[in-house]
């Protein structure tokens, strides 16, 4: 595999975090069809088999804690990339990985804060 | 080196839409669930009622498939097999994320008003 040979030749964060975004991209837009698929099903059912289907999806609370760091990585070292693409900042990709960092570690404990209750409950 | 086959449009619309996602994403995983309202079928139904919701659910709809398959596509050709093999695999991503973008249509534009 090309990415892995990669990670072993290029040890830099920087390699790390293009193959994270990588892998956290490609599972979120599997995650997607089966999101899209299971809501409309639930939308479409109607009153009872929305609540039933939301119900029984609710049993996978610390999955959603694993989708929102995934979301929240991807889309803060995005905007990373982002920046460094058009404003020409790749002497700060170090420092502006850190702040990705930082700020997904944010919306991890966000993520704790809202599901761990219902998880409990 | 490897041969770059994923062109200009590709990765402009790509940062574009990943733009309107850090938006998108940041209500849909922020702001509704901090609004304290318990996910069921009628608060849905109730929030789509709404043409500005309905539109950002649409909005969202469409940026997150051509994001996520957009992306699909240019890791698949970063390490792709043969040209022709290429070719099949985007048509292929192309039309599974047309299908759900058209399904999540059908499914949301029947509450607006309902």
């Amino acid at each position: 595999m090309g990415w892995l040979k990669d990670l072993k030749l290029n040890r830099h964060l920087g390699q790390w975090a293009f193959t994270l975004q990588r892998i956290t991209g490609v599972l979120l837009a599997i995650y997607l069809i089966p999101h899209i698929l299971l809501n409309s099903a639930a939308l479409i059912g109607g009153d009872k088999y929305y609540n039933d289907i939301t119900a029984r999806v609710q049993k996978f609370h610390i999955l959603e804690i694993a989708i929102v760091v995934g979301v929240a990585f991807h889309l803060f070292n995005g905007l990373r990339i982002i920046l460094i693409d058009f404003f020409e900042l790749s002497r700060y990709q170090k420092r502006l990985l850190w702040g990705a960092g930082f700020f997904t570690f944010l919306m991890f404990l966000y993520a704790l804060v809202v599901y761990i209750p219902k998880i409990l409950g | 080196m490897r041969v770059e086959k994923v062109g200009f449009w590709s990765w402009f619309l790509q940062r574009i839409t990943g733009l309107y996602l850090v938006f998108g994403m940041m209500v849909h995983l922020v702001v509704l669930p901090l609004s304290g309202k318990e996910i069921t079928f009628k608060s849905v139904s109730q929030r789509l009622s709404n043409i500005w919701w309905l539109i950002f659910d649409i909005s969202l709809l469409a940026t997150c498939i051509y994001h996520g398959f957009n992306g699909i596509r240019s890791v698949i050709l970063d390490y792709s097999p043969s040209p022709t093999a290429d070719k099949f695999i985007e048509i292929g991503i192309a039309l599974i994320g047309f299908l759900l973008f058209f399904y999540g249509i059908f499914v949301l534009v029947p509450f607006y008003n309902k």
